[in-house]
């Protein structure tokens, strides 16, 4: 392997966790999940030589894994419509991981897939202008929008334990 | 729960699971490196392929128009045909090249809206130019059998056929387009392929991507 590809490979395994989370986002079935993650770490490694080191892996990592899931998403649902898959998959069959685990994720999966992401950031730490310029958004409208996420999750919550 | 207390559990429920995926992970990526170096997206390999195919047309019809210049002006009609072809092939090129442009200024390390923004603008694009092609190939098809028959035999089949003749075979072709696109209808739930050519005249990815733009919009604003 040559330098690049080393600190590529030290890069992407302190913040593997963010290919794992964007994928379990955006992603129900192992299958897809590994797809998408495939994706993403293509799509990570041919964007490596623009990245610039003095600034943020992680935020850097974010921007590409996220373009890469919605549009992967999308991408689906146009390749299956075109092959007329009937059946969906069962996702509760599928899941490997502990049910208070899966209950947050479907939880997250209801929001439409921008502000998915936009929970995601926040759920992992960043910061409003964080989030801002991972998003392309100003700091004001993710504190905003954050604000009626907080609503919209409270309420499908308390739907889904009544 | 609110989202601070989601916060909480997200960041307990991940701690655990991390480690096991960084090690799958792992030994995926060494062939995904590699395959990374030889692939071209799916997004570029169209737009490539109609941009060399359509400035060979040009090259050639330039060529042919030039080659017949002398009978061309005592018979004006007969370079239609090569024109037609000509501002078709023209008008691919500077499709490819426009498709090609947004796709080199396409960078996942941009932000989400920015880079949805040029996708979406992308894929309308390509809808638009494969229906525009289709519209216009079909009921203009009669151009190529006669720029390739006065190429080939040497013989001014243009100048040689009548104007009824002419429009006859375009109103064929416009009625051939039509019928394609009925005849895809129909048969859409028969085969993929049907299916691709009836959406593709419906133009239902354009629906996709005017939904992702107003998405866009929408999330863009406060």
């Amino acid at each position: 392997m040559d330098s690049a590809a080393t600190a590529f490979a030290a890069l992407l395994d302190a913040h593997i966790g963010i290919v794992y989370r964007v994928v379990r986002t955006y992603c129900w079935t192992k299958a897809d999940q590994q797809d998408l993650a495939q994706e993403i770490q293509l799509q990570l490694w041919r964007a490596f030589p623009r990245y610039e080191a003095t600034r943020s892996f992680s935020t850097w990592m974010y921007r590409i894994a996220l373009n890469t899931a919605i549009s992967w998403i999308r991408y689906q649902s146009v390749r299956r419509r075109h092959a007329a898959v009937g059946a969906v998959p069962d996702v509760a069959a599928e899941s490997a991981l502990p049910d208070a685990t899966d209950a947050l994720y479907q939880l997250i999966g209801q929001l439409e897939p921008f502000n998915r992401a936009l929970v995601l950031l926040h759920l992992d730490g960043l910061r409003h202008e964080e989030i801002a310029e991972v998003l392309g958004i100003s700091a004001g409208n993710v504190a905003t929008k954050l604000h009626r996420l907080t609503q919209r999750l409270r309420t499908a919550a308390q739907q889904g334990t009544t | 729960m609110n989202l601070d207390e989601l916060k909480t559990a997200w960041t307990t429920a991940h701690a655990s699971i991390e480690t096991l995926q960084a090690q799958q992970a792992m030994l995926q990526r060494v062939v995904q490196q590699q395959a990374a170096e030889q692939t071209r997206t799916r997004l570029q390999r169209a737009p490539m392929i109609e941009l060399v195919l359509a400035a060979i047309a040009m090259v050639a019809l330039g060529g042919y128009l030039a080659m017949h210049i002398a009978s061309m002006r005592e018979h004006p009609l007969a370079a239609l045909p090569a024109l037609i072809l000509l501002l078709l092939s023209a008008v691919v090129v500077v499709v490819s090249i426009v498709q090609l442009r947004l796709l080199a200024r396409l960078d996942y390390a941009q932000s989400l809206t920015t880079t949805q923004h040029t996708l979406a603008t992308l894929r309308t694009i390509r809808v638009r130019s494969t229906q525009l092609l289709l519209l216009l190939g079909l009921p203009l098809w009669i151009c190529g059998p006669l720029v390739l028959g006065q190429w080939v035999i040497g013989y001014n089949f243009p100048s040689a056929v009548d104007r009824t003749w002419l429009l006859a075979n375009i109103v064929f072709g416009i009625a051939a387009a039509a019928g394609f696109v009925l005849v895809a209808q129909r048969l859409r739930g028969r085969s993929p392929f049907w299916r691709s050519v009836s959406e593709l005249a419906a133009g239902k990815d354009i629906d996709q991507a005017n939904v992702l733009l107003g998405e866009l919009r929408q999330f863009e604003q406060s």
